[in-house]
């Protein structure tokens, strides 16, 4: 044994440890998140940077405590840096040694992050242990050019009548939804993810829910939901609360949209939901005060459109040379009482492709999903329609639009001719048709078969307050007696001929029956 | 105008001078910073020079042990008055012009422990 320790002695006498240089500075001040460094004259802007907690420790003190908080450099100064810390801000003191790191921000991505909730630097916080996901990507990066796009053309089912029926989501496209708090609008993005489930796993896209600034019990609720109704199989969330410092929650939607390209450049469709992002935008502001970049409107700073415009260009859905993928986003935006021509919202209104307007007077009247209707549209239309709902929702829109001029005049005129009643009555109806439950998403075969039979009189003459319960019956009896029409249209994509023939002798059927 | 980049503007200003010279720089630095009526900031200017420069300019060597300095002196082709910092456990740490060259124990056990526990 003496002859072993000798010579283990004598190795680590002549033990020569290898040179290693790097570049580092020392933290001049620290406060709010943010660090001012001395030094790092070549480090680059986004570059991620080691704040080196065992510099000045003993090794046992180190190896105790070897957690790495990183920071991102944000202004490159004269003399210095200043840098955001990615992690707990009180490690992080005066005098500390910072390391250069010479990568830009980056998250690892893969196959293996499906069914994980996670922060934006793609850790784990589901509690469920490593992701052991090993490919990075940078968090940020250019969108894909014009020529490397192609038109959008694939339907994104939502699963909401009013939605797939007047405001038709494509893939590859950018459908802000936009409203006041409490009026449904992560409802909608929920139910538009718990919809795939109805898609074959070939045409599924992949879910990635980006929540910004929410409630962490809000964001649980929410993985609950989805666990339980088994969309976790497809879906990724990311989530930064409200407890997590501005730069994190800056970093989150971009986060979202790197994991949704890894998946978009294999070829695959994906939908990522920001919500929402008027809390980024103000997230962007703490930090860039903090950061002493000059004040503009509203105390954002002057590129506050580019921190939105960057982030949704990314949607897209490329050309078959680069593989056909598609990544399609629905940003969420919380106006303050209803006011849609306030900053933010006019900013990112001008970036996407159209927009589904939540009001909070008609959710309090109880239309649910409270989307106006004629302030909403999708600037796709038509061309990501898929051909069977397309037929039957071609009049849907007119006749809401007419309903709603009427019924303002309806409640002032005392006489109305019998076409205006008429007309008041159908409106109505549609309106109380186009509501749907919460959480309960419909395949567009359903929503096809539903709005083709609205369309064949099936709600003639039926009371309004009975419009709800008389689809739900209706539906029963699909269910039961027309599966293999639903079958077919599911299959064809369109109201065939034929099953257009049995569709009208089933609402004959039921018609009759009921 | 602050005070760090007034004392920026000092330091730069003095070095490479004689006392002499230093004295009649300092007197003309004075002179100028009462006309701007920036006198409220000459506290702050001293605590900035009292800190020391930017990175630029600074070097300092630390060796775990004594027995290491002349080899730390000769591997960093410095001639520096060296710091002993057990926290090293052996092997040496040169800063100089922002750069950090590290041929510590410290850092190459504080790898091998990162990379088996990986």
């Amino acid at each position: 044994m003496d002859a072993i320790i000798k010579r283990i002695q004598k190795e680590i006498d002549t033990f020569t440890p290898v040179k290693h240089q790097e570049e580092v500075g020392h933290i001049k001040s620290t406060g709010d998140g943010i660090v001012e460094i001395e030094g790092l004259e070549n480090a680059m802007m986004m570059e991620m940077v080691l704040f080196d907690k065992t510099h000045d420790r003993s090794l046992e003190a180190a190896l105790k405590d070897d957690s790495l908080t990183y920071g991102l450099v944000l202004n490159l100064e004269e003399d210095g840096v200043k840098a955001a810390i990615l992690g707990e801000s009180n490690t992080v003191y005066e005098g500390m040694l910072v390391r250069r790191t010479g990568r830009l921000l980056s998250l690892p991505v893969g196959d293996e992050l499906i069914g994980r909730v996670l922060n934006p630097l793609a850790e784990p916080v589901d509690g469920k242990g490593k992701t052991g996901a090993k490919t990075f990507v940078p968090i940020e990066r250019d969108a894909y050019s014009v020529i490397e796009r192609s038109p959008v053309n694939v339907p994104l089912h939502t699963g909401i009548k009013a939605v797939d029926a007047m405001i038709p989501i494509g893939r590859g496209q950018r459908e802000l939804i936009i409203g006041d708090r409490y009026t449904g609008k992560t409802t909608i993005a929920i139910d538009t993810i718990l919809n795939q489930k109805n898609e074959s796993p070939k045409n599924r896209p992949i879910c990635i829910y980006v929540a910004i600034g929410q409630k962490e019990s809000k964001t649980a609720r929410i993985v609950a939901e989805l666990e339980e109704k088994g969309a976790m199989d497809y879906t990724i969330v990311v989530t930064a609360s409200a407890a997590e410092p501005a730069a994190i929650q800056y970093l989150a939607p971009y986060a979202g949209a790197a994991i949704g390209e890894y998946f978009m450049d294999r070829g695959q469709d994906a939908l990522v939901i920001y919500d929402d992002l008027s809390k980024q935008a103000v997230a962007y502001r703490q930090l860039s005060l903090l950061l002493r970049r000059p004040p503009g409107r509203e105390a954002y700073p002057g590129d506050i459109f580019y921190l939105h415009s960057r982030l949704l260009e990314r949607a897209a859905k490329l050309s078959k040379d680069k593989g056909g993928g598609s990544l399609t986003a629905l940003p969420i935006i919380e106006t303050q009482e209803n006011d849609v021509s306030a900053y933010i919202p006019t900013n990112v209104i001008s970036i996407t492709d159209g927009q589904i307007y939540l009001e909070s007077d008609l959710f309090n009247k109880g239309l649910r999903p409270a989307i106006n209707v004629g302030l909403s549209v999708s600037r796709v239309g038509s061309a990501a329609q898929t051909k069977a709902v397309k037929k039957v929702s071609g009049t849907v829109r007119l006749e809401l639009a007419q309903f709603r001029e009427l019924e303002a005049f309806a409640q002032f005129a005392s006489d109305l001719d019998k076409d205006t009643k008429d007309r008041i009555d159908s409106g109505r109806r549609m309106t109380e048709l186009m509501n749907q439950d919460k959480g309960a998403p419909m395949p567009f075969e359903e929503i096809a078969a539903i709005l083709f039979a609205a369309g064949d009189d099936l709600l003639n003459d039926v009371d309004p307050a009975k419009v709800r319960e008389l689809e739900a019956e209706f539906k029963t009896f699909l269910a039961r007696e027309g599966v293999m029409v639903l079958e077919a249209i599911k299959k064809d994509k369109e109201i065939s001929e034929d099953s257009a023939k049995k569709l009208a002798e089933l609402v004959k059927t039921f018609k009759d029956r009921s | 105008m602050n005070a760090r980049i007034y004392a920026a503007a000092l330091r730069e200003s003095l070095e490479g001078k004689t006392a002499s010279e230093q004295g009649k720089v300092l007197t003309k630095f004075l002179k100028y910073v009462k006309a701007r009526r920036h006198e409220k900031l000459l506290p702050g200017i001293l605590a900035s020079l009292k800190k020391g420069g930017t990175e630029k300019g600074k070097e300092t060597l630390i060796v775990g042990r004594k027995k290491d300095v002349v080899a730390a002196r000769k591997a960093a082709g410095t001639k520096v008055g060296a710091t002993i910092d057990p926290n090293l456990v052996g092997g040496w740490q040169h800063f100089k012009d922002g750069v950090l060259t590290d041929a510590s124990y410290k850092r190459s056990l504080m790898e091998l422990y990162r990379n088996i526990t990986k």
